[in-house]
């Protein structure tokens, strides 16, 4: 590294300089025109869809009995007890579907002397809005938990002193003919941070390409 | 000697000292347009932003100012005015978290609510919380799917959404060489977005992968911005900084639910204050077969699984 | 005192005079490593605009190329110190000289590392927040804090070393002990701590049970002092070459028993990692399967760390046979050894740790085309100054530079 000491040559071959100067002069370009790109895109994520984090809970909770929209009264006189068995009734409450594990029978819940009521173990009417007392009859320890704070859907505030939490009640979740919690429709699944496809299409193999180039 | 080039030299030569002039214009030119990248810059930081102490440093009037600079930025960049508070840890109150993976049905609801809440970037795309697909026999997280999509739960399957633990000993607090990242009285553990340097250890020393890192300038859309807004929680964060969850500690401090927990349809998330003990979690802990992720690493999270009995 | 000041500036300023003297070789050399080196600039501006998602980093694997090369390179810089332990320790006067060209090799490799680390932060600009006392240091709790200090002092003792002893031979004074070699010594033993302090970056993490073990310190420090002194092999020869500068096969050979040993500590470690992981076959070590054998259908490390382990291996041989007293034999097994480590310790090391990720999800790395760039354009910078460093440097060991020599023809 030392040309003075080589002999004293202090002249540079043109090749030497072309190369040099030339190689740098056409980096300047390069760089100027950004001629080496800014490399791939990640693949486009999808916009948010409202569904996604819908505060709402899964079934709207009624606010009176009613039967296609005529209250209970009208075809029931809440004097005599009903009896019998609705399904051999004619074209009302047919349809109802009953996949209530063991509890197939509709006076359970059901109180026959004022259908807008659900009744209790001996016959008195539960009010539509304390239904949880209905399905505390047989799921005690849920009821416990729900009562806890453990079991359901709590909105509002954690801190007492500031209002409290807002417990929602078991028919916003569960069907009371059909309870079993219903599967939904996963939100999307996630993609890598920064960018890479999402992991859904493919499983083994995907990845290999996901860092792009 | 200093000769000027001669055409007719033998293979031609040029002196050191032309040569060396010629070069240096070269690569001043060259490095001149190296810079060019520089012109696109949107994001260089304003002097007080550069000379900024640490949050545990300032003063109320600072972070007055420092709140009336970033609303002020906000509102200039979405269209929205925010509602930026700096909500304190309240006395006497330590959170806890319980997730109940006999309920959770995998919908990711928490996922995009926490999203939304606390303004994530959506492309690229961060998601504080992770849902795993277990399959039934093991809680081994290798065996997880985090990709699952369509109608679930799927059979066969179990789910167990994984977010920040909030460790009391946490290995993210330890790794950071610039404590950019504590523990706050109440249990949450903070990111002073201002101080992180970007180094990504504590993103390499958490054992729950929860954190999550600002490859590029956060994208939010101009009409999904939440307007209230913690300075240390989800006022938009910049490029180069690491987050995570935070307990939404703008809505905790003040006594709300987390964002996850009052979306979650089937209720699996519970939240509240373990030093009291009619909480709900209080009494998780108390009656529930609770326990807690990757144990041997020895983290002492605050977020408890259970199931149902 | 004046008076010496004004000397030293004098003697700076005809050092700097040599870097603009050499022949075409020299220019041709000094021109492409500049080339590269603005490549590299560019590059990193573009990720300065940009983000770090120019690169290919993700979540999951959050370290990459650079934090693999600022590893392999401290490793480096650790081991060129150790060309001292003969000179200081054993006395042996006839390597005096070396040392310096060791020395100025760690310093020159050291800024390499500061360089890679400060590419790899998110924000750059905000590194004063590490400065004890200005800003917030999370000493002695954060094993990157101990990084800091002993990388930055390590570079100061270096730095005092060479420059002290230089300056001596150039005023052809004797050195004074007492400037030097206190610092001499302490710069063997913070040779072995910046490599375990940087070991232990990733050995004290819980969550990264490939990184979890205490042998990867020891390991660390093997690989470094085969990588290193083979470098230093090469580059001796090429001053040889390209320099006036005597350097016996003495010093050549003794780097070489240096090399040999640590070679096979190297793999006798290597070895006793790989019965732990795969006799023990626990759920742990999917990472290290990940590396050695794929995962879940993702094998993209598997071609390189077989290919290091050839590498390895062949170069091992070729040490422990006497036809690697020749050269010719000698600098193959220290190329092949540089390269073998070099992906050993980036790609086996660092990178595996983070697949699968700790909630298992399956995210494999490659670097980006800007990644490479970066990383192409600081290691051309380090050979720039290595090269401004030898060619200041030289000429005052060959005694050719002194106060009253004449200056260079022109």
């Amino acid at each position: 590294m030392n040309g003075d000491t080589n002999g004293g040559s202090n002249k540079i071959p043109l090749w030497v300089a072309a190369l040099s100067i030339g190689g740098l002069l056409l980096l300047a370009v390069v760089f100027a025109m950004n001629l080496l790109g800014d490399g791939p895109k990640g693949e486009p994520i999808a916009k948010l869809l409202p569904a996604y984090s819908d505060n709402a809970t899964v079934r709207k909770v009624r606010k009176e009995m009613t039967f296609d929209g005529a209250p209970c009264q009208s075809c029931h006189d809440g004097v005599d007890p009903i009896q019998g068995d609705p399904k051999g009734k004619g074209v009302f409450h047919e349809a109802i579907k009953i996949q209530h594990g063991r509890n197939q029978h509709c006076f359970n819940c059901h109180n026959r002397k004022q259908p807008a009521d659900f009744a209790n173990f001996d016959g008195s009417p539960i009010k539509l809005a304390d239904v949880q007392m209905l399905c505390a009859k047989c799921h005690g320890t849920t009821y416990r938990d729900w009562n806890d704070g453990v079991h359901g859907k709590r909105t509002g505030f954690w801190d007492v002193s500031k209002g409290g939490p807002k417990p929602t009640v078991c028919i916003a979740c569960h069907d009371p003919h059909w309870p079993i919690f219903k599967p939904l429709t996963a939100a999307p699944a996630p993609h890598v941070n920064p960018r890479g496809p999402a992991k859904s299409a493919h499983r083994a193999g995907a990845e290999e390409h996901g860092g792009h180039e | 000697m200093g000769d000027e080039q001669r055409p007719d030299g033998k293979g031609g030569e040029i002196s050191r000292r032309a040569f060396l002039a010629a070069a240096a214009t070269a690569a001043v030119a060259a490095t001149a347009a190296a810079l060019a990248p520089m012109q696109d810059i949107t994001d260089l930081p304003t002097l007080e932003e550069f000379l900024r102490k640490h949050y545990t440093e300032l003063t109320p009037t600072d972070k007055e100012a420092i709140i009336a600079r970033i609303s002020a930025q906000v509102e200039k960049e979405y269209g929205v005015r925010p509602h930026l508070t700096d909500p304190q840890p309240m006395t006497g109150v330590e959170y806890g978290y319980a997730l109940n993976i006999g309920r959770c049905i995998g919908c990711r609801k928490c996922v995009y609510a926490c999203v939304e809440e606390n303004n994530q970037s959506r492309d690229p795309q961060i998601q504080y919380i992770r849902v795993l697909e277990m399959k039934k026999g093991s809680i081994d997280v290798e065996t997880s799917n985090t990709d699952y999509e369509g109608e679930v739960p799927k059979k066969d399957s179990f789910y167990m959404p994984v977010q920040c633990q909030q460790c009391r000993k946490a290995p993210c607090v330890k790794a950071c060489p610039v404590k950019a990242t504590w523990q706050d009285p109440d249990g949450i553990v903070v990111i002073d977005y201002n101080w992180c340097i970007g180094c990504r250890y504590c993103m390499a020393a958490c054992p729950y992968g929860a954190r999550r890192f600002n490859f590029e300038k956060p994208m939010i859309p101009k009409e999904e911005l939440n307007p209230e807004m913690g300075l240390i929680s989800n006022r938009p964060r910049p490029k180069g900084v690491v987050e995570k969850c935070h307990f939404c500690l703008h809505r905790t401090r003040n006594g709300k639910y987390p964002a996850c927990v009052e979306v979650c349809p089937t209720g699996s998330r519970k939240f509240g204050n373990l030093l009291d003990p009619e909480s709900e979690i209080s009494i998780i802990l108390k009656t529930k077969r609770v326990f807690i992720l990757k144990e041997e690493v020895g983290t002492l999270p605050r977020f408890y699984y259970y199931f149902n009995i | 005192m004046t008076q010496a000041i004004k000397d030293y500036i004098v003697f700076v300023g005809r050092c700097a005079r040599e870097t603009i003297h050499g022949d075409w070789r020299y220019f041709l050399w000094m021109s492409a490593l500049t080339a590269i080196s603005l490549l590299g600039l560019n590059a990193y501006l573009k990720q300065f605009v940009v983000g770090l998602s120019v690169t290919g980093m993700t979540d999951q694997v959050s370290w990459g190329l650079y934090i693999a090369n600022f590893t392999f390179l401290v490793g480096m810089a650790a081991a060129a110190v150790m060309l001292v332990v003969p000179v200081y320790i054993y006395e042996d006067e006839t390597l005096h000289d070396i040392v310096i060209l060791g020395e100025l090799l760690a310093v020159a490799v050291i800024i390499m590392c500061l360089l890679f680390v400060t590419v790899d932060l998110g924000r750059p600009d905000r590194f004063w927040h590490m400065i004890p006392g200005i800003g917030k240091f999370n000493w002695p709790i954060s094993m990157l804090s101990w990084d800091v200090i002993v990388l930055n002092v390590y570079l100061i003792l270096n730095a005092h070393i060479c420059g002290y002893l230089v300056y001596m031979v150039y005023q052809k004074r004797k050195p004074a002990p007492m400037w030097y070699i206190p610092f001499v010594f302490t710069a063997i033993v913070w040779a072995f701590s910046i490599h375990t302090v940087t070991a232990f970056l990733y050995v004290g993490l819980g969550g990264r049970p490939f990184w979890n073990s205490a042998i990867i310190a020891p390991r660390f420090l093997a690989s470094a002092f085969t990588a290193g002194p083979g470098f230093l092999i090469l580059t001796l020869q090429i001053i040889r070459r390209v320099t006036k500068y005597r350097i016996g096969d003495k010093a050549i050979m003794m780097l070489r028993n240096i090399v040999q040993v640590s070679m096979i500590i190297n793999v006798f470690l290597l070895f006793c990692e790989l019965f732990t992981e795969f006799y023990t076959d626990s759920a742990h070590v999917a990472s290290a399967k990940y590396l050695y054998f794929g995962l879940h259908g993702h094998h993209g490390l598997v071609p390189w760390i077989w290919t290091a382990m050839a590498l390895d291996t062949v170069a091992l041989v070729l040490l422990m046979l006497p036809q690697s007293r020749s050269l010719k034999y000698l600098n193959m097994a220290c190329g092949l050894a540089i390269i073998g480590i070099w992906i050993e310790k980036g790609m086996g090391l660092i990178i595996p740790a983070f697949v699968p990720s700790p909630l298992g999800e399956m995210v494999e790395y490659f670097p980006t085309r800007n990644e490479w760039l970066v990383c192409a354009g600081i290691w051309a910078f380090g050979m720039l100054l290595y090269t401004v460093f030898l060619k200041m440097t030289i000429p005052v060991l060959t005694r050719e530079l002194t106060p009253t020599s004449a200056p260079p023809a022109v």
